[in-house]
């Protein structure tokens, strides 16, 4: 080939190549971006070293092109550790001259067991381009100081050590003053379970700053789950859909959210599955359905309640089941509607303990598995057959007389009205789908539901969750193999923690910090096999969480300081006996949910989180939560809408520029590694270094200072002048050492410790050893699996028969919590989705996105070119047609709260009624930098307060109050943004 | 019509019961072959949803041959209104001048965008619920048997090659003319600007050579992907497109001989006037028809056949084969010469 025929753009791609190598320097102006980054394309293709690069090579032919450029230096083993993506998928890395230049799926995974296909080619086509976003025109790669007003957009470049000693002294500082719980850690949902994390918990966890659990705030949390089972995290690997012979995808969309594990539910369909789609949406997954159900948004309990009692009535009932795993036979008072417990019967009995009828002695007995059941603690425990229903008088303890009624009773009344009619009418099916649906339910041998994180976004998707899950309990089909319940299970690995000690010295002294007596107690029972070991750590987990560390749910700590409480007022109003912030109030009096920060935040540390792209109303965080923060700071590979509005933006390493375990969701049980492929881009630096480093100058900063001890959220004493020493177990790991970090988060958890960080270099991924625990709170409940055969969960229960971890030791469908009782929710029930910002016609539903991972592709040239290139509103053509509007106009987005701007798409896949739109768009990609959140407020169910008893009881991750955006009603119409036309 | 024989002629069948529209093979493609400045609009491999305009735009409606096997002139497609440029973004713009109040500009792209590979995207056809309908159609070069672009260049500069039946458009003899472009019905031949030559897709010539799937189907996480030789009676290919005659050429009556191969799609029922469940499929089948012609009854007849068989537990070597169980099986492209794992 010969020099003129070389194409312009190598050349541009070698000039570019210089500049992501660190050889181009950056200029620090004021007023303009130093970044380092590509403008337009990144160098991967055209690199062509040996024509350009002054090697000797000299190419025969023109395909010789071609195979150049399937060359490389080397192939790092790599994943997408940094990013809140529920798959992992291990990928081959491609450097060339010092440039990852491409990525293909390694595709080294193994079938879990004969018969069922194995998990091959893991990825997607965001996976198969980080690359872009990696060198792309977002990309970080100098310390930046904000020196305008906020959001302005002007930024000086600062050194490292500029940067880590003026925040170092502002955090101490802000410390001093406020409190250390004034910092607010704001850490999720981008997270790894590496160095990364550790680095930034250890960091803020040890400081006493608000470590912040947004799992519900960001409408993730199955509180369905966690009222039924104890827990929200359910289900094993996705090579278990294959399995099932009736696969419900119920509230999820895995064509375009789980893209490397959908093969499996169109595969077990080839295998001769039944594969039914409930969605209001022809989704991408429905497509492929054999039976798609467009049920009306908001109305699934209903479906779910006919489905229930179509089951019970046919006689498909797993009796033994029931009456064995779910509180179906345990007994109510009818004159309080609480459960009967010891204390009803007996002088000081115990109000844990519920009961159950036994038909031959005709009087109540403790329900095996109840929790203080020392004589029965396990589920099987039991002679007596328990009736599920009846009606039984009993004489209590004050010799008065009263009623008892198996939950199965109250349950069976409650079905009742569930007639296919009732469900058609409320669902907008027609009477034949819902019979069709729910004979193909009962018939079933192996009925499973997949229900994901997408199922928790309307106010009352806890009564449909519950309502889900009962169809699956009748039919016995939780906890068994191909079957039950699919809300994402979660795969344990180890963490460095934030105390002193590491490793088995830093369990063990962990626990000096219980009580002995709580410590004391349950050794005996689990001497005495009343609880599990799975349990009782899961427990001393919980007790540890808490007292080390200053925890609190967003959502709660967001009402309190984003000026949202009165908006939610009004937006509920009417729709429970009181207004929200009087359920909040009465939570906080009872210590029931935790509230920090005691009063004002005065400083917030983010990174993985964009909390400004993706709260609900972020204008109302700007109104009165930005102007209380002295501190703002982004950690973070990318510039993101919250780091426009920073005071400082660290740059950090991007996923293939540092070591990194991807968090491990039980759908692929296997451990993914990431390599640092290259050193990191410009200055950026890894987590770990910066956080060793900015734990260095807090520590001179509170010696020079003379810092005293202060207070840790009145749980720990804080001392920040030997801060640094501790940060680094005094010296064990110091700020390059994240190797010797990973390998000590490999060693800290069963699930891994037989693995090495050199051993994972090489392969990047590996068997998990185990289901997990038994120390947090991701449990999978299956103590028998050693990384053989297919994942499944829940046996712990079902096959070893210890109780659920619930109020009455069993899969629970009725919840006696006084808040319940009082609005008429223990049952299942189902209640018409509330009009968020008014009655109006269009209800605004999100989906998970397809062309991004939260905003972090959102942006990306690549991944836009392949979209329209901005935020797309899509409506039913009917629907747009009507109101006037053109494929590709842009339309106003209005409701009582305020008014926004998208362009539309017409798709008809979407139901007529619905807007229609995939998330994480950026503020900055929409006119005036104000999003479909800037409408969106993001409902709360008061109920989600409630705690004191069993599993309502605050957990992280686990029972905590959320936001809930899918009831928000907007009206559309054709409008547009100042200076534009409509189809501009 | 120049019948071109070759020894061998590599293929590829796609099931499009198991793809998902998640364009991993068009971003596989992208970022291996085509990131030159001058095809940025291009993409060897697209998805499209059908029913749709596709990419580009109506692509369906030009080129092709003549009834007396002669080809026909076409069109070639306009790169802003038919293909969609590749749109160029003002990120450095939207940050800087980020405090501008309501003047302040956002991200977007700086031309405004008519068209792009994947406009349609989910848009489909019909009445919600009864019958709205969509799927998605990867599409690529069909490595013709009797390819137009070969008989359109005046320059013979495209070969189909002897050992694989790969067809390639010589980048040295190349002079930009673009009849290939015009008379390929399919439109997978695509101009470079900026170099003045047309390019196209390789089959991943360099991988395959060294018996590595090519990046679209190897790095597709539907698995819905088959590589291998037609006349590779062991292999999936023969049997998906002889054996079991699932496996259907893209539009035959073209008359070119695709060598890629397309399993139909199935679909939900039809829902009646009153929301109730019909027999009919939501895509109607005379469309399908459209597409892969009559053999389309046929397919689809014995998917629901073969399917019907594993609901009876009965065995079925076409549902084994689609399934995938052992991925790695999906290509049979000989020994692998190279270590890429």
């Amino acid at each position: 080939m010969t020099q003129s025929n070389s194409p312009a753009g190598w050349q541009l791609g070698r000039r570019r190549f210089l500049e992501l190598a660190g050889l181009a320097t950056a200029a620090t102006t004021t007023g303009c971006l130093p970044f380092v980054h590509l403008k337009e394309e990144s160098p991967a293709g055209p690199l062509a070293d040996g024509a350009i690069a002054g090697r000797t090579e000299k190419l025969g032919s023109w395909q010789d092109l071609y195979r150049q450029r399937w060359t490389w230096d080397r192939v790092a083993k790599g994943t997408h550790g940094w990013l809140n993506c529920r798959s992992a998928c291990n990928f081959d890395l491609y450097v060339k001259d010092g440039v990852v230049v491409r990525e293909e799926q390694s595709a080294t995974y193994e079938a879990s067991e004969p018969g069922v296909p194995d998990f091959n080619p893991r990825g997607c086509q965001k996976g198969a381009c980080y690359t872009e976003v990696m060198y792309g025109p977002s990309r970080l790669s100098v310390p930046l100081k904000r020196v305008g007003e906020r959001g302005a957009g002007q930024w000086e470049q600062i050194s490292w050590d500029q940067a880590l000693a003026e925040i170092g002294e502002k955090l101490v500082k802000i410390a001093e003053k406020d409190g250390a719980d004034s910092i607010i850690h704001d850490l999720g949902p981008h997270f790894d379970n590496g160095p990364t994390t550790a680095a930034r918990v250890r960091f803020f966890g040890m400081m006493g700053a608000t470590l912040s659990d947004d799992w519900a705030e960001i409408g993730d949390l199955n509180h369905g789950a966690t009222l039924t089972f104890g827990f929200p995290h359910v289900g094993g690997g996705s090579d278990e859909w294959f399995l099932s012979d009736y696969l419900v995808v119920w509230m999820m969309n895995p064509a375009v959210t789980q893209i490397p594990d959908a093969h499996f539910l169109f595969e077990a369909k080839y295998d001769g599955a039944e594969l039914v789609v409930v969605d209001p949406q022809y989704s991408a997954t429905a497509v492929h359905a054999d039976q798609w159900l467009p049920i009306r948004p908001g109305a699934d309990t209903a479906l779910a309640l006919a489905t229930a009692k179509h089951i019970w009535d046919s006689g498909r009932m797993d009796l033994d089941y029931v009456r064995e795993q779910t509180d179906l036979p345990v007994l109510v008072r009818l004159d309080t509607g609480r459960f009967l417990n010891e204390s009803d019967l007996e002088e000081g009995g115990r109000a844990s303990v519920v009961f159950v009828w036994d038909a031959d002695d005709e009087r109540p007995v403790p329900a095996p598995g109840s929790p203080d059941n020392t004589r029965q603690p396990r589920l099987d425990d039991g002679k007596v057959e328990p009736p599920i229903e009846g009606r039984f008088s009993i004489t209590l303890a004050d010799g008065s007389e009263t009623f008892v009624v198996p939950v199965g009773s109250l349950l069976r009344e409650h079905l009742e009205a569930w007639s296919f009619e009732a469900a058609a009418e409320v669902t907008g099916l027609a009477v034949e789908q819902v019979r069709e649906f729910a004979e193909g339910f009962a018939r079933a041998e192996r009925p499973m539901v997949l229900s994901s994180w997408g199922s928790n976004r309307y106010l009352h998707s806890d009564q449909m969750n519950r309502a889900k899950i009962l169809c699956l309990s009748l039919k016995g089909a939780v906890g068994r193999k191909g079957s039950g319940y699919h809300s994402t299970g979660w795969i344990e690995t180890g963490s460095l923690g934030i105390g002193d000690k590491t490793g088995l010295a830093g369990r063990l002294a962990l626990f000096s910090q219980i009580g002995m007596g709580t410590l004391f107690d349950m050794a005996i029972d689990r001497v005495r096999g009343r609880i599990s070991e799975q349990r009782m750590m899961w427990e001393l987990g919980d007790i540890l969480g808490e007292d080390i560390a200053c925890m609190t749910n967003a959502a709660s700590m967001n009402l309190a300081i984003q000026g949202i409480a009165d908006d939610l007022d009004r937006e509920q109003d009417g729709l429970y006996p009181r207004p929200l912030s009087a359920y909040d109030r009465e939570a906080r009096e009872k210590d029931w949910m935790p509230r920090l920060p005691k009063d004002k935040a005065r400083a917030w540390v983010t990174g993985g989180n964009n909390v400004l792209r993706r709260s609900n109303l972020p204008q109302r965080s700007l109104e009165h939560l930005w102007p209380e923060l002295e501190l703002i700071v982004d950690v973070n590979p990318k510039f993101t809408f919250t780091g426009m509005h920073a005071d400082y933006l660290l740059p950090a390493a991007g996923y293939y520029e540092k070591r990194g375990i991807k968090y491990a969701v039980a759908y692929i049980p296997y451990l993914h590694y990431c390599d640092a492929a290259v050193d990191p881009i410009g200055e950026s630096k890894d987590e770990w270094w910066i956080f060793w480093k900015l734990a260095q100058e807090v520590q001179r900063v509170a010696l020079e200072r003379g810092t005293p001890e202060l207070d840790g959220c009145g749980k720990f004493p804080v001392d920040l002048s030997n801060f640094g020493d501790r940060f680094s177990f005094y010296g064990k790991f110091g700020p390059e050492e994240t190797d010797k970090v990973t390998q000590e988060m490999l060693n800290n958890a069963a699930t891994t410790d037989r693995m090495t960080v050199a051993e994972l270099e090489k392969t990047g991924t590996q068997k998990f050893q185990s289901a997990g625990g038994p120390s947090g709170q991701p449990q999978l409940f299956n103590d028998e699996w050693k990384g053989e055969g297919v994942l499944y969960a829940c046996t712990h229960f079902t096959e070893e028969k210890w109780p659920w971890p619930t109020r009455t030791g069993r899969q629970q469908f009725y919840i006696d919590h006084p808040w319940f009782l009082e609005v008429g929710e223990a049952l299942p029930t189902h209640i018409e989705s509330p009009k968020a910002g008014g009655d109006l016609p269009f209800q605004l539903i999100s989906c998970h996105a397809r062309w991004s991972i939260h905003s972090v592709w959102r942006d990306d040239p690549m991944m836009l070119r392949l979209q329209r290139g901005e935020p797309a509103l899509y409506l039913n053509p009917d629907d747009a047609q009507r109101e006037g509007i053109d494929d590709g106009d842009w339309a106003e987005l209005e409701n009582r709260i305020g008014k926004v701007y998208m362009r539309v798409k017409y798709s008809t896949m979407v139901r007529p009624g619905v807007a229609y739109y995939f998330h994480a768009w950026e503020p900055h990609q929409f006119p005036d930098h104000e999003s479909y959140k800037f409408v969106t407020p993001g409902l709360m169910n008061p109920l989600h307060f409630a705690g004191g008893e069993g599993q309502l009881s605050w957990r992280f991750g686990v029972w905590e109050p959320g936001t809930q955006v899918q009831d928000t009603r907007v009206a559309i119409r054709p409008g547009r943004p100042a200076g534009q036309e409509v189809s501009s | 019509m120049t019948a071109t024989e070759t020894n061998r002629q590599i293929a590829m069948v796609l099931d499009l019961n198991k793809c998902i529209g998640c364009q991993t093979c068009t971003v596989a493609c992208k970022k291996l072959w085509n990131k030159d400045t001058g095809t940025g609009y291009a993409y060897w491999n697209n998805v499209e949803t059908l029913p749709g305009a596709g990419y580009p735009r109506n692509w369906t409606e030009t080129g092709g041959r003549t009834d007396q096997g002669e080809v026909k002139a076409g069109s070639v497609p306009n790169l802003d209104e038919d293909y969609g440029r590749a749109w160029t973004f003002n990120h450095d713009e939207v940050r800087a001048r980020a405090g501008e109040g309501e003047q302040k500009p956002w991200l977007r792209p700086k031309e405004k965008p008519k068209w792009g590979a994947n406009w349609d995207e989910d848009r489909g056809e019909g009445s919600y619920p009864q019958d709205n309908h969509y799927f998605y159609l990867p599409r690529l070069c069909n490595h013709c048997t009797h390819p137009a672009c070969l008989d359109a260049c005046p320059r013979h500069a495209i070969e189909k090659r002897d050992e694989d039946g790969i067809v390639l458009v010589d980048q040295d003899r190349c002079h930009g003319y673009r009849f290939c472009v015009e008379s390929c019905p399919y439109k997978k031949v695509y101009f470079d600007p900026q170099r003045q030559v047309t390019t196209k897709c390789i089959f991943c010539l360099p991988r395959v050579e060294e018996g590595v799937a090519p990046a679209c189907a190897r790095q597709c996480p539907g698995r819905l992907r088959f590589v291998g030789y037609l006349d590779d009676e062991a292999g999936p290919i023969w049997k998906l497109v002889h054996e079991f005659a699932v496996a259907l050429p893209l539009h035959p009556e073209f008359d070119l001989g695709p060598n890629v191969y397309y399993v139909p799609p199935m679909s939900p029922p039809k829902l009646d006037a009153q929301g109730r469940p019909t027999d009919e499929p939501r895509i109607p089948t005379a469309y399908l028809e459209s597409l892969f012609g009559k053999q389309v009854h046929g397919a689809l007849r014995i998917l629901e056949l073969e399917r019907a068989k594993r609901r009876r537990g009965e065995a079925s070597e076409l549902m084994d084969l689609l399934i995938a169980y052992d991925w790695n099986e999906n290509f049979a492209l000989g020994e692998r010469k190279r270590e890429v794992l």
